[in-house]
Formats: C-alpha cells, sequence, structure tokens
C-alpha cells in the first residue's frame, strides 16, 4: 500500500538536474511543502549523488545532503560520517549552517572535523577509517548542509542509491551516475526507473524522488523493505592493478580464484602430517571431519582486512605457520589441507547473517561479506565454515543457510545454494521430572538436548568457558528469579558430536503460590514464550527468523502428599502455514501431573500480510505458556 | 608443525644475559624458560575457573642516558581455553606526538609441548605487528601471537621509551584471570622524585624501597649534575597468587578493586632548571590549575559570554533565576561530544562558536556565564565513576578527569552540570556521584561529598476492572522524578510513547496492551515526568473450574533479580537510592467475590532498605499497596545475602495470586 503510493510520486517526479545556486536560498523552511512538515523533526531538504565513472579503475563520487533540523533531540543531523581507506580517498568536504530564512550562519572547519580508525571490536586490523563531521546551532529550525567528494582508485563496490536513507521526509532526492559505457544496474522495485540521455561520449542515468513523507516510527526492519533501492555494478574493474570483469558470474570468480592463486601451498611437514591423518578405510565424510577438526585445532578467527582491498586471501603455509586468519584465510588454508590429502573443495563468496537480499543471483556484483568452503560429493556436498573452533564439521550455522551464493569453481563461478535446515534439524528436546513440597520448593531434575541450530548456540556460549560461566548460563536458562544449582553436566560440546545435552538438578526455593488451602503453579517450567506481539504496532516490513526450529518439553510433576488436582488447564492445538503448537495438561493417577509441549515454526520469512495471524499464533502460544495449575489440599476438600 | 625446535640447554645458555641488567635484583623471570610444569598444566589448580593464568607480569621502570623514561615490560601466560585466546592479542597506545613516546623491541613466542614432550617454539613475527594511527596524537600498536592452542603458553615483551618526567606508567597487579606473580619496578635518580599511591584489597607480597646507586653517562650525567656514580630510589612491588577480579552487577568500575600503583613526579632538580617542585600540597596545585590556560584561564568574562548572558537572563531579576536560566541556555545551546575531561581543547569562544564542547568547556562556558551575572562559582574537580576512585593522601592530579560547577548563592550550594538538556539543574549526572571532589577556590582546600540527595522515584497507580468476558481494563498513570525522570526522559528520546508505556509496564511479558497512551510534562524536566496509559488484557485472568485467578501486578512488576549469583566479591554501589511505590484498585464485579487473597507481606535491611505489600478490601474493590525503598547507596558485602533475598521476595510478592468466586446464586442470577 505505502510502497504504491510512492511509486506514484516518484513516477511523477521531474527529471531536472540540480542547477540553483549554491546558496542558501533553496533551503528557506517556508519552502518545504506542507504535507512533509506533519509532526516532521527534521526533513531531508536535498540528497545528491552523482557517480562519475572514469575509467576501469578510476571513478569520482560528490554528494550533496541538506537536512531542516527542528528540534534538538535532532541535531545528529549536523553529523555526517564518511567511510574511506584503502583504495578510496576524500577528495573534497565542506559544509554550511543556514537560519530558517536560508541565511549562511557558519561553514565548516577543521576543528569540526575528526578522523579516526573504523574498527570495530571484532576487527584486529583494517584500513578503513571514518572521518566525522559535525555541525550544531541552537536556535531552531536551521539547515545543515555538507558537500564532499570521495575519489575511487580502483574499486570493485559502487555506491548503492536508496530513495530514502533517514526514516525522515524527503523533499528531493536524486542519483545521477555518468559512465563511458552502458551501466549495469539493479533496482528492488518497479516503481523507480532511470531517465538515460547520452552526452558526447558518456551516458548519463537519472534516478530521483520527490516529497517522500517520513516513514512510520514502527517500521522495525531494513530500510529497504520500505524505500526504493537502485545497485549498480562495473563490467569491467581493477583493484590495485588487479583486473577482472563481473559481466557474469563466471567471470567475478574466476577473477577471485586468480587472486587466490598459488596461495594454497603448505609446508611439506605439514603435508605429511595431513597425510598421516588419514586412514586408509575412512569414507569421504571422515576423512574431511578428521582434516576439519585438524584445522580447527591449529587456528582461530582474527580479522585483518587487508591485501588487494581485503580480497586477498593469505597463504596457507603462513596460516599454517601462525595460527590465525580471517574467513578468506581460513577456507583457502583449509582447502589446502584437503588438497594435501587429494581431497577438491571451493571457496563459497556469501553474504552471511539475516538481511532483506542475502544475493541477488540475476545481479552479478560484489554483494558478499563472508567465505566458507565447499567439498562436492556427490548429491550431498559437504559445507565448512573454517572460522569457527566449535561447529562440527558440515555445520555452518544459520547465517550461511538457505541461500544463493557464489563458488568459485576451477571455470569460474557459479551460483549454488547453501542447503537448508528444516524445524527438526534444528531442535530443543527437554525432559524433566519435578518434585512439588507442600513448603513451596521444587526440587527438579532437567535434561535438554540441542541439535542443529539450536546446538550451534549452545555450543558456542559453553565450549571452553569456565564451570563459573557454565553454570550461569544453566541458571540463566531457567529463568526464575531464585534457583539452587545442585549440579549440572554437559555432553557434546566437542566437534564430534551433532548434540548437545544439558542435564542439572536444581531446587527453586519459591516455585509454586499458596493461597489458603490452594497452590498454583506454572507446568511450563522453563520454555515461556517471553513476550506476547503487541497487536497494535503499524508494522510495515516483514518478519524474518533466523530458522525454523521445533521445541518440545515433556515435564511430569509429582505432587506434595497432601493435595490433590482442583483444576487444570486445556488442551492448546493450533497450526497454520508458518508453524503448529500443542500444549497440555493431563493428571497421572492422583499423584502426578504430565505437561507436554511442542512448537514448531517452519517459516522464516512472515511477509506483512501475514502479520495478523502470526500475531494471533503467538499470543495463544504466550496465553497457554502462563496458565496455571491448582491443586487443593486434601483436607480442605474433606471440610 | 613448523615452530622451532630448541634444545632446553641452548635456552639455559642464552638466559646467562640478563634482560634487565641495571636492576639490582635477579628478575623473576626469564625470556624463554618456561618452567615444563607451566607447559604441561591442564587446568590451574588455584581457581579452576581459569581460561587464562597471568604466570607472570614483570614491568620495570628506568631512566637511560638520555634522560628519558625506559619502561619494559615482559608477559607470560598460559592459555587454557580457546576463551583464553585473547590473552595472545595486545594492544599498547602511545602518545605519538612530537616523538614523546614510542616502543621498541617488541618480542613474542608460543610454546607448546608437542605430543614427545619435547617444547616447540613458534616466535612473533614482523607480519604479526599492526601499527594503527588512531588520531594525529596517539598511536596504537597490535599484535597477536601465532600459533594459540590450548595448552599453551606465550610470552612477550616491549620497551616503551618516553621522552616526559611526568609519564611514568602505572602497574595494575590485577585482571580478569589469576595473576601468579605481578612485579613492578621504578628506579629514579635523587633529583627525580615521585610520589606514588597503591590501591586495592590484595597484599603485597614485596614491598621494597632500597637505595641504590646507577651510572649515567652525558648527557643524562649533565643534567643530573652528577660525575655519572647516581644515588636513585629503587622501589619493587610484587604481588603473589592474585584471585580473579570478575565483574558483578552494580559496582564502580572493575578498576577500584584491582591491586594497582600510581605514579606522580613529585619534583625535580636539574641542570639548569633548579628545584622544580610539581607536587606540593593541595592548595598549591589548585593555585596552579587557576593559572593554567586550559583551566583557571578559561573562565573569563569575554563579550561573547556577555552577550550569552543577556541573551539568557532577559527580564530576570533574582540570582537564582539567572543561575537556572544561564544553565538553561548552557545546557540546550551547546552539544556535549560525550567526552568525560577535566581541561578545555578549545577557546571559549570556539565553543559558544561551534556550540560544541567536551564536558570541561561546557562547565567553563558555565562559570564564566555565572561570573558574568555577578555569580559565585567555582569549578569543583573530580573523577567520575567508571575513571576510579581517587585518593586523597597526596595531591595527585592525574587521578582527576572531570569538572562540574559549584555556585553559592546566599550561602547555598548548588552544584551544576549542564552537559544534558533533559537534565534539570539541581541533579548531577551519576557518573560524577563518586565519593568527593575538590573544590579550585583561591587560597583554601575544600573537599566536597558528591552523593546525590536525589533518588530515582517511580510513583504509579492503577485502576483496574474486569469485564464479563474476562478481559482486565485499566488506566493506569506513572509519575517519574528525579533520576527515574531523568532516565524515563531519554528512553523518550529513543523510542516511542507506545514503546515507552509498554517497556514501563513490561506490556510484553505480562500480556498487557497498551491501547492508548498521553504523556505529560514531556516538554518541561523540572516537572515529573507522567506516563498516562489505557490498558486491556485477556490473559491476566485464567478460569479454573468455577474461579477465577489473576494476577493485577502491572506496575513495577519484577519477575527477576539482579543478584542471581549467590555470592559476591564487592559492596554493591547503587550510586543513588530508590523508591518505587505503587497503588492498584482492582474492582471486584458484582458477580464475584474475592475468595483468597495473599498475605501482607514485608521485609527490611533496617536503614538500607525495606521492601512491603498489602491488600485491603475497599467494598467491591481489592487494594493492593506495594512500595520497594533502597535508601543506601552502598552495601556491603556482608548484607549482600540479606538483599538477596529481599529481592527474591519481591519477585515472590509480584506473582502472588487473586481468587475470585463466582457469589452464590441469587435473584435472577443463575448458572
Amino acid at each position: 500500500m505505502r510502497r504504491a503510493a510512492l511509486a506514484i510520486l516518484l513516477l511523477a517526479a521531474p527529471s531536472t538536474g540540480l542547477t540553483g545556486p549554491r546558496s542558501g536560498e533553496r533551503y528557506r523552511v517556508s519552502a518545504i511543502p506542507a504535507e512533509l512538515l506533519v509532526s516532521a523533526r527534521a526533513v531531508v531538504r536535498q540528497y545528491d549523488e552523482r557517480f562519475v565513472v572514469g575509467g576501469r579503475d578510476q571513478a569520482t563520487y560528490t554528494v550533496q545532503r541538506a537536512v531542516t533540523i527542528f528540534e534538538r533531540d535532532d541535531r545528529r543531523y549536523g553529523e555526517l560520517l564518511i567511510w574511506y581507506g584503502g583504495h578510496t580517498e576524500i577528495e573534497e568536504l565542506e559544509g554550511r549552517i543556514y537560519d530558517a530564512e536560508g541565511n549562511e550562519i557558519r561553514r565548516l572547519q577543521s576543528e569540526d572535523i575528526l578522523d579516526l580508525p573504523a574498527v570495530d571490536n571484532a576487527t584486529f586490523y583494517s584500513d578503513s577509517r571514518v572521518r566525522i563531521a559535525r555541525l550544531y546551532h541552537h536556535q531552531y529550525p536551521y539547515t545543515v548542509e555538507f558537500r564532499y567528494e570521495v575519489e575511487y582508485d580502483g574499486f570493485i563496490n559502487w555506491p548503492r542509491w536508496y530513495a530514502q536513507r533517514f526514516p525522515d521526509a524527503v523533499e528531493h532526492s536524486r542519483f545521477e551516475v555518468s559512465t563511458p559505457h552502458p551501466l549495469r544496474f539493479w533496482c528492488n522495485s518497479d516503481s523507480v526507473r532511470p531517465v538515460i540521455t547520452t552526452r558526447g561520449s558518456s551516458r548519463e542515468y537519472v534516478w530521483e524522488a520527490r516529497n517522500i513523507p517520513r516513514i512510520p516510527p514502527d517500521l522495525y526492519g531494513d530500510i529497504e523493505d520500505v524505500t526504493p533501492m537502485v545497485l549498480i555494478a562495473p563490467e569491467e574493474f581493477t583493484l590495485e592493478g588487479h583486473s577482472g570483469s563481473m559481466a557474469t558470474w563466471s567471470d567475478f570468480g574466476r577473477w577471485y580464484g586468480k587472486l587466490a592463486e598459488g596461495r594454497d601451498k603448505l609446508p611439506p611437514e605439514a603435508v605429511t602430517e595431513v597425510k598421516a591423518l588419514i586412514r586408509p578405510q575412512d569414507d569421504l565424510t571422515a576423512r574431511v571431519r578428521t582434516l576439519y577438526r585438524y584445522m580447527q585445532a591449529r587456528t582461530r578467527y582474527i580479522s585483518v582486512q587487508l591485501g588487494i582491498g581485503g580480497w586477498q586471501p593469505f597463504e596457507a603455509r603462513y596460516v599454517h605457520e601462525r595460527g590465525y586468519g580471517d574467513c578468506k584465510a581460513l577456507s583457502n588454508y583449509m582447502m589446502a589441507i584437503l588438497r594435501s590429502a587429494k581431497i577438491d573443495s571451493y571457496p563459497v563468496l556469501i553474504h552471511n547473517g539475516s538481511t532483506r537480499y542475502p544475493m541477488i543471483p540475476e545481479f552479478p556484483s560484489s554483494q558478499f561479506n563472508h567465505v566458507i568452503l565447499c567439498v562436492p560429493a556427490g548429491k550431498d556436498s559437504l559445507w565448512l565454515e573454517c572460522t569457527s573452533q566449535s561447529l562440527p564439521a558440515g555445520r555452518i550455522g544459520w547465517g550461511n543457510e538457505n541461500r544463493s551464493a557464489l563458488l568459485v569453481g576451477p571455470e569460474g563461478g557459479v551460483v549454488v545454494r547453501t542447503p537448508a535446515s528444516p524445524a527438526p534439524e534444528n531442535r530443543q528436546e527437554r525432559f524433566a521430572y519435578v518434585r512439588l513440597r507442600a513448603s513451596g520448593e521444587a526440587d527438579a531434575e532437567i535434561a535438554t538436548t540441542y541439535s542443529g541450530n539450536q546446538s550451534d548456540r549452545v555450543r558456542g556460549t559453553l565450549q571452553g568457558a569456565s564451570t563459573v560461566d557454565q553454570s550461569e548460563w544453566v541458571m540463566a536458562n531457567l529463568q526464575f528469579p531464585n534457583v539452587n544449582l545442585r549440579s549440572f553436566a554437559i555432553q557434546g560440546l566437542t566437534g564430534e558430536h551433532a548434540e548437545v545435552i544439558v542435564e542439572s538438578q536444581v531446587s527453586i526455593p519459591r516455585f509454586v503460590n499458596k493461597s489458603g488451602d490452594r497452590i498454583f503453579f506454572h507446568p511450563n517450567l522453563t520454555e515461556r514464550m517471553r513476550s506476547a506481539p503487541a497487536t497494535n504496532q503499524n508494522r510495515v516490513s516483514p518478519i524474518r527468523i533466523s530458522y525454523a526450529y521445533e521445541d518440545r518439553d515433556s515435564i511430569l510433576f509429582r505432587l506434595p502428599a497432601d493435595f490433590t488436582v482442583e483444576a487444570l488447564p486445556g488442551s492448546v492445538g493450533h497450526s497454520s502455514s508458518f508453524g503448529s503448537f500443542r500444549s497440555s495438561v493431563t493428571a497421572v493417577g492422583d499423584t502426578a501431573v504430565s505437561f507436554v509441549r511442542h512448537l514448531r515454526i517452519d517459516r522464516t520469512h512472515i511477509p506483512v500480510e501475514e502479520l495478523a495471524a502470526y500475531r494471533a499464533f503467538f499470543s495463544a502460544v504466550f496465553q497457554s505458556d502462563r496458565s496455571q495449575v491448582v491443586l487443593i489440599s486434601r483436607w480442605a476438600r474433606r471440610r | 608443525m613448523n615452530g622451532k625446535r630448541i634444545p632446553l640447554h641452548l635456552i639455559l645458555l642464552a638466559l646467562t644475559a640478563p634482560l634487565f641488567p641495571s636492576f639490582s635484583q635477579e628478575a623473576p623471570i626469564t625470556w624463554g624458560l618456561i618452567p615444563p610444569d607451566d607447559l604441561a598444566m591442564k587446568t590451574f589448580p588455584d581457581d579452576t575457573n581459569a581460561t587464562a593464568v597471568i604466570l607472570c607480569d614483570y614491568g620495570t621502570t628506568s631512566f637511560d642516558h638520555e634522560l628519558d623514561l625506559v619502561h619494559e615490560r615482559h608477559a607470560r601466560i598460559k592459555i587454557l581455553t580457546p576463551k583464553g585466546y585473547d590473552w595472545g592479542t595486545v594492544s599498547v597506545s602511545l602518545y605519538t606526538k612530537d616523538g614523546t613516546q614510542r616502543i621498541e623491541g617488541i618480542r613474542g613466542a608460543t610454546y607448546i609441548l608437542d605430543s614427545s614432550g619435547t617444547m616447540r617454539m613458534t616466535p612473533l613475527d614482523d607480519d604479526d605487528i599492526f601499527t594503527e594511527q588512531v588520531t594525529s596524537e596517539e598511536t596504537r600498536y597490535k599484535f597477536t601471537l601465532p600459533a594459540l592452542t590450548p595448552g599453551c603458553v606465550i610470552e612477550y615483551r616491549y620497551k616503551t621509551i618516553t621522552t616526559s618526567l611526568f609519564y611514568i606508567p602505572d602497574w595494575v597487579f590485577q585482571h580478569s584471570e589469576p595473576v601468579r606473580w605481578s612485579e613492578y619496578r621504578v628506579r629514579a635518580p635523587r633529583n627525580i622524585t615521585y610520589a606514588f599511591v597503591t590501591t586495592g584489597y590484595e597484599r603485597f607480597a614485596i614491598s621494597q624501597r632500597r637505595e641504590v646507586t646507577q651510572v649515567f653517562r652525558p648527557p643524562a650525567s649533565g643534567y643530573l649534575q652528577s660525575s655519572g656514580i647516581t644515588d636513585c630510589i629503587e622501589y619493587r612491588y610484587a604481588l603473589a597468587n592474585a584471585r580473579a577480579l570478575r565483574d558483578e552487577p552494580y559496582i564502580t568500575t572493575l578498576n577500584d578493586y584491582a591491586t594497582r600503583i600510581d605514579f606522580q613526579l613529585s619534583a625535580y632538580s636539574l641542570a639548569g632548571t633548579g628545584i622544580r617542585r610539581i607536587l606540593q600540597t593541595w592548595p598549591s596545585l589548585i593555585d596552579e590549575l587557576l593559572d593554567a590556560e586550559r583551566f583557571g584561564e578559561m573562565i573569563d568574562v569575554t563579550g561573547d559570554i556577555r552577550d550569552a548572558v543577556t541573551e539568557a537572563t532577559r527580564g530576570l531579576s533574582t540570582p537564582q533565576e539567572k543561575m537556572r536560566a544561564i544553565y538553561e541556555w548552557v545546557s540546550s545551546s551547546i552539544v556535549w561530544d560525550g567526552a568525560n575531561r577535566m581541561y578545555a581543547s578549545q577557546d571559549l569562544d570556539d565553543v559558544l562558536e561551534t556550540k560544541r564542547g567536551n564536558s570541561a568547556e561546557i562547565t567553563f562556558v558555565l562559570l564564566s556565564m555565572l561570573k558574568a551575572a555577578g555569580i559565585e562559582a567555582h569549578p569543583v574537580i573530580l573523577s567520575t565513576r567508571s575513571n576510579g576512585r581517587i585518593q586523597e593522601l597526596y595531591p595527585i592530579l592525574v587521578q582527576f578527569n572531570y569538572v562540574l560547577a559549584r555556585a553559592t548563592i546566599n550561602g547555598e550550594t548548588y552544584f551544576l552540570d549542564a552537559t544534558d538538556p533533559r537534565r534539570p539543574p539541581d541533579l548531577l549526572p551519576t557518573r560524577v556521584l563518586n565519593v568527593r571532589g575538590l573544590v579550585v577556590k583561591k587560597g583554601a582546600e575544600e573537599w566536597v561529598t558528591l552523593e546525590s540527595p536525589a533518588r530515582g522515584i517511580s510513583t504509579g497507580n492503577a485502576v483496574l476492572t474486569i469485564d464479563p468476558e474476562g478481559t482486565v481494563r485499566g488506566e493506569v498513570t506513572i509519575s517519574y522524578r528525579e533520576y527515574a525522570n531523568l532516565l524515563t526522559r531519554r528512553d523518550l528520546r529513543e523510542k516511542t510513547d507506545l514503546e515507552v508505556a509498554r517497556d514501563e509496564l513490561k506490556a510484553g511479558e505480562f500480556g498487557i496492551e497498551v491501547d492508548s497512551v498521553a504523556i505529560e510534562h514531556r516538554d518541561n524536566h523540572n516537572e515529573p515526568l507522567t506516563i498516562k496509559a489505557w490498558i486491556s488484557s485477556s490473559s491476566m485472568v485464567q478460569s479454573i473450574g468455577d474461579k477465577l485467578c489473576l494476577n493485577p501486578t502491572v506496575l513495577f512488576r519484577t519477575t527477576s533479580s539482579p543478584f542471581k549469583n549467590p555470592h559476591r566479591q564487592f559492596p554493591v554501589d547503587f550510586a543513588y537510592g530508590r523508591e518505587s511505590i505503587s497503588t492498584v484498585e482492582l474492582r471486584i464485579p458484582e458477580d464475584l467475590e474475592i475468595q483468597d487473597s495473599p498475605p501482607a507481606r514485608a521485609y527490611t535491611i533496617p536503614g538500607k532498605a525495606s521492601f512491603a505489600r498489602g491488600y485491603e478490601r475497599d467494598g467491591a474493590a481489592l487494594k493492593i499497596s506495594t512500595s520497594l525503598n533502597i535508601t543506601a547507596t552502598t552495601l556491603e558485602p556482608k548484607l549482600y545475602p540479606r538483599l538477596r533475598e529481599l529481592y527474591n521476595r519481591v519477585a515472590s510478592a509480584h506473582a502472588d495470586q487473586i481468587i475470585l468466586a463466582r457469589k452464590p446464586a441469587s435473584g435472577g442470577k443463575t448458572k
């Protein structure tokens, strides 16, 4: 609905370029269309991006951005962050503040600019930097305008354009690309189309949007779910002297393959060591498993973003000696190990994590943030995530599952699809025996088995953790304010096992609520859904769930001697296209109560149209999870 | 394995040349000589929770022939599990502007026992070392040790050289993993004296001060006006078998509890300088601060300041009004850049021009404007909670990192910190509530207590009804005062009104729908922020047979305690007191009556904290009153079990159920 309205606006937008005078005249606040001022805290007056391609390794990116700020809390629009480094350099940076009438108040000075390494906590070393410019004023409204130019000396990624980059209203946004060759582009929506003109030997492509209203505050999701996005990509490119093509996936894969060429040599003693690990009776899977474990034991993940813009892997020999590397270095090392054992494998470029577009297969371009490895084995290839010290061989984690990716084969790149894991593979199964005491205390023995993606999460936290940290995890998982952990044991944390089993013995001092002659308790000991979905949100983006899963709980409660069941919650059963839920509580003779719960989620993408059904489903789960059993004193009955 | 195989006897030979020849006593650690027991160690017997053990951390600081400060560090660490790999990555940040500090001689090695029981060594390569230019003044040197495996022993050493007498490195003896031995030695010529302070809970195994001599060549001997043989003082501190410091909720900073030693240059007498006293008395330090370009000199009534005061105080007459107006002007005009500082780095007029400043610059604008308005005001220097506690024994300036303002009007004092436009003038940010601060005022040494009388106060009431379908509906009002006011205002900036109301009621967790919200006093931070919400819940009432059971605790309900851990190492530091008081009135429908309501509950830690909950029947309504009051800002570990019990009782009382039964049939009402 919203998107349709936006489309009309975009089509109606005239395609005139930015020609106005470089004065603040056009930033007069009175010039903002009234409909954009509705509950506005800030309005983007102008977001003008220009990308001029000079050759296969040269381009200039110019941005002009002006935002009118209405409130103190939105002064952050007076801050500009420019990421650069490696093969990009900031050539120009200017800024101005204008008052409500458009009179210039102040210009950006060098003291207003910071320059810092752009290195996150997970990165050990990177040559990325960020320049931060800050302009503030204290009389509202005012307008902050920035203009900057970034020079590309080689590239692989070109800028992507969003009609709207912040939730705030946009008066005018524009993207102009000038290139000597026909431009390859891709857009997530049919609603925006470029205006193409030929000027001499170059072609110009212009996308424009005007008067886009503010995105409601409850967007919840990625901006590309609600706004048009344009990707552009070079056909031929050069990065630090390494030329390639991304006209086809095959070409792009070939380029990556060439970067890694000759970097897969292991020292002779390593080859000997690897060969000695292989037993002749082992099949392919067993061999890969042995070698994967060998790799895991020798390495750790350290992110070092260096070498051909961060694309060229460290040499296998180096990783072997140093025992560390990033995703491409570790994958390349694993490939070398496998080769020593005469097993073929191929790097797979992939976009890891939850995102709207993990890979757009019809648009060959640089869309990846990670590398894994594929070992072809008939129908069932083996996939290896080489940055983990805890995953069992063949498990790649939900962030790599069920998506298109680019396998770099001997003949170039090939689009492949990583395996999906259906709900029954990602299981949490719990059995518990609980003895209730009339005092209100409960003693419980609990055994939980985690498999698939659910086990990855547990294994990653608990493997190698101290006993104190493990016991705190076990207690935190029980969701009671006060638990005494008597003992616990964990199995399957090391690579051999597909499942992790956590067993614990606990006592819960105030498990039940007492009221007169009655005792109340929640038969759902541990797996309570933590939050009911809000029903009055105007969510405009779909819900993405990390992976399909299944939780099963079976609990037997032994009742205190003097009590008997007065009331039990009714059985609940729901099923829908995205999952199913069953819960039941039954009396077992006169002395015990049995609780069974089964929640299964099959679909990981819930489109906006199905949100109401999704909420209704989880509201039912929530309510059922909070239902109670009531016991009554046998003496009360007789009275 | 490509690590170099080194026969043990060769290593021993290499050791005959001591690493730190200038120190008079033997070093506690020798490069490359790894005791076989340390290599073979699988778990650390003294602390089986350790993922790594600092086997030995040895540092020295002394002067060289250029009279530069030379600091050497040599650390050896046992890594027990992959979670301990972080210890294999080392980062050293230096102040490199004008060559003030530099690093030399980074060495590192990883040792393992191979399957035949032979030690193998992999050295740190130049490729493992990275340099990162953080700013034009700061450079970070990072290295990561190669070939880590569980069970390996790593060691590394490096030397930093500082051309200023002032930057003598501090030493932290305790870390988040156990330390078997940590030792620091400092030697300085008698002409250069340092004051130092040790803090922490552990006892030193060695704490020595010795008089020794050191031979200096020119030019150092010239500066020191000595023939070459120079009298020196050598300090030696060592800690043995220090326990791991593990983080706990509600503490200031782990650094406050770590055993450490901090140095400050006290005086020096060099050729051409005469005797220079750096460290004297608090009053002389105050005088120096008042004359300092980036401190006292910043408090200045410029034309721009005068204009700003005129703008801010137009039409106001009393000093109190003017003070408030100046505070509001500064806090809403100048954006705090987030940095906690004690010194300005730009001029006052630039701060006014750029509308941006660090905490010190904002305080100096405030002080200058108060001065221009004729209001007596002085800076107060302090150390923020995350920067750690200060000691008052020696006048050591480097322990402070923050400055705020204190105004005096008719003998009344007012502390002011204008870094947050959402905070009223009478509320200090929690980061400054750290024991004591020093007033920077000519001719006096005055310490002030930085404890806020303000608390986090939340008051709520709710009126709930039950409709025939069993849906609970009601109106809820929550008012926030003092720190609670500030925190909720911050939430409102980041989230929508509806989200804030849902969060405050824990609506998701308790199955409450917020149907509409109204916020009062949104734009006036001097008034309590008030949230009014109209709520409903179809899951609150559960029918059990012919009875209904419900928990109407819709206000300040807790289901978990921040104090899950049964043990506590450090005092619980709340920074400020808290109070939450609520009344829930549940109107009972005509056809129902209360069958069971839980008993009243109370729990008190005398003078520190209390909790009470009571039920009162009022005609057809049940009134539930709950109050939780934390009056103490800190509680010693011995009171921890009681505090934990208090929170458990709160959670338990908040889970209490009320049971309603159908009234016996009367009139036309039958089932």
